[in-house]
């Protein structure tokens, strides 16, 4: 029993140590939820958003865990590149 | 003799187009190049290509190449993403492309390690003392902006920055500039036609730039969300350089300005405006030709370089104000 306490509290603590420090790609994936845009805003001429989603659509076919997480911003990372370019050209 | 024949007239065929490729390549242009981003110091410009090379350019002179970035046995560095930003930090090269790294080479391009980052940064920029990243994946103004100034350590700028929360991640898309002096500018690619000096911070200041816009543009400032084609919202410049006597210049980016046939017309990175260190707008300068940097300033002209490299000059005239037109 006491070492069921001392287990419980040690992952109580770790948990609350955890909360804090949430990294921005957390943050990013729980406010702008990172999952392929719905229907989006396709009434434009760019293809910034369809290539985003078919990125999105490789990292859910050929990724799991944390490198799907990864793989998922890298896509974010390409559709920034992609309408820096249409803001810029 | 059929087959004697075939083989005569093949190798006279294959004798031609060894002459048509020799011809083509001898005359051709040299492949084009474009850049992703420029590094300014008072006396030269270096320019970056998505694929690791460095350009150099001095003084009115156009960008020519320095150097490829290499690992130590001469082979091109490999990139998992292409390079999308670069400063010279005391003598090594830094390089940010979107990672949670900044990749470190030597000023003669030598691959020599990595940078860490508490996040994921697409823009680096440097002034006398430290290092400045952006966030990619920022929530908010107080997340956007970090800086080091051992090399190692980041702190996000979070003094003075609004915690509120961005419509859409689209609001990390920002130009960082940085002079060598020690200020800093920011500001977004999408959202209204605001610069924000945010170093020294006792001279902290959100300045408004002239720019002319349509009424539905410049009612286009906030962005939602992840959309497909952001070129309707107001982009209001491309490019800010800060200035030795504490003043910047400008590069407008999108504009709708009436043309002849009183039509509303496109303006794309044509003209530059000149602030001085209290953010008033001195004077406005127009291109010939869309540009993407500026490069230098005088008292007189301003030299802007497209992002192939092509250098042209304009001369300070009267300023041009801001302006919202209707259709």
């Amino acid at each position: 029993m006491k070492q069921f306490k001392r287990l419980f509290l040690a992952f109580a603590v770790v948990t609350l140590l955890a909360i804090p420090c949430a990294a921005d790609d957390e943050v990013y994936n729980a406010d702008f939820n990172i999952a392929p845009p719905v229907g989006g805003d396709n009434s434009g001429n760019g293809n910034c958003l369809s290539a985003y989603n078919n990125c999105l659509y490789n990292c859910d076919a050929r990724t799991a865990g944390a490198t799907r997480m990864g793989c998922k911003v890298d896509c974010w990372f390409d559709y920034y590149g992609c309408i820096a370019n249409s803001a810029m050209g | 003799v059929t087959t004697s024949y075939f083989r005569q007239l093949t190798g006279r065929l294959g004798v031609a187009a060894a002459v048509v490729l020799a011809i083509t390549a001898a005359f051709s242009a040299p492949p084009a190049v474009t850049f992703v981003d420029v590094f300014r110091t008072p006396s030269m410009s270096y320019f970056l290509t998505p694929i690791g090379e460095i350009y150099v350019a001095a003084r009115g002179q156009s960008p020519k190449k320095l150097l490829v970035l290499h690992y130590a046995n001469n082979l091109p560095y490999r990139w998992p993403k292409n390079p999308a930003s670069f400063a010279q930090w005391r003598s090594e090269w830094l390089v940010a492309n979107g990672a949670n790294q900044l990749v470190r080479f030597t000023h003669d391009g030598m691959f020599t390690g990595f940078v860490e980052l508490p996040i994921r940064s697409p823009k680096v920029a440097v002034t006398n003392d430290a290092i400045w990243i952006t966030n990619l994946l920022a929530g908010n103004v107080a997340r956007q902006l970090w800086r080091s100034t051992d090399g190692h350590t980041f702190v996000a700028q979070t003094e003075g920055a609004s915690q509120a929360r961005f419509t859409s991640p689209a609001k990390n898309l920002l130009v960082l500039a940085a002079g060598a002096d020690g200020d800093v500018y920011v500001a977004a690619i999408i959202g209204p036609p605001l610069v924000r000096r945010v170093w020294p911070p006792n001279r902290r200041a959100e300045i408004r730039i002239a720019g002319s816009r349509s009424k539905m543009r410049a009612g286009m400032e906030e962005i939602y969300g992840v959309v497909d084609d952001v070129t309707d919202y107001s982009l209001p410049l491309r490019d800010l350089l800060p200035l030795p006597d504490g003043g910047f210049a400008v590069l407008r980016n999108r504009e709708d300005v009436r043309g002849s046939t009183g039509k509303l017309e496109l303006l794309k990175g044509r003209r530059a405006d000149c602030y001085d260190r209290a953010g008033h707008q001195l004077s406005t300068a127009v291109f010939a030709r869309s540009v993407h940097w500026l490069t230098e300033v005088t008292n007189t002209k301003v030299i802007g370089v497209s992002n192939a490299g092509d250098l042209v000059l304009a001369t300070w005239g009267k300023p041009i104000p801001e302006e919202i037109l209707s259709p």
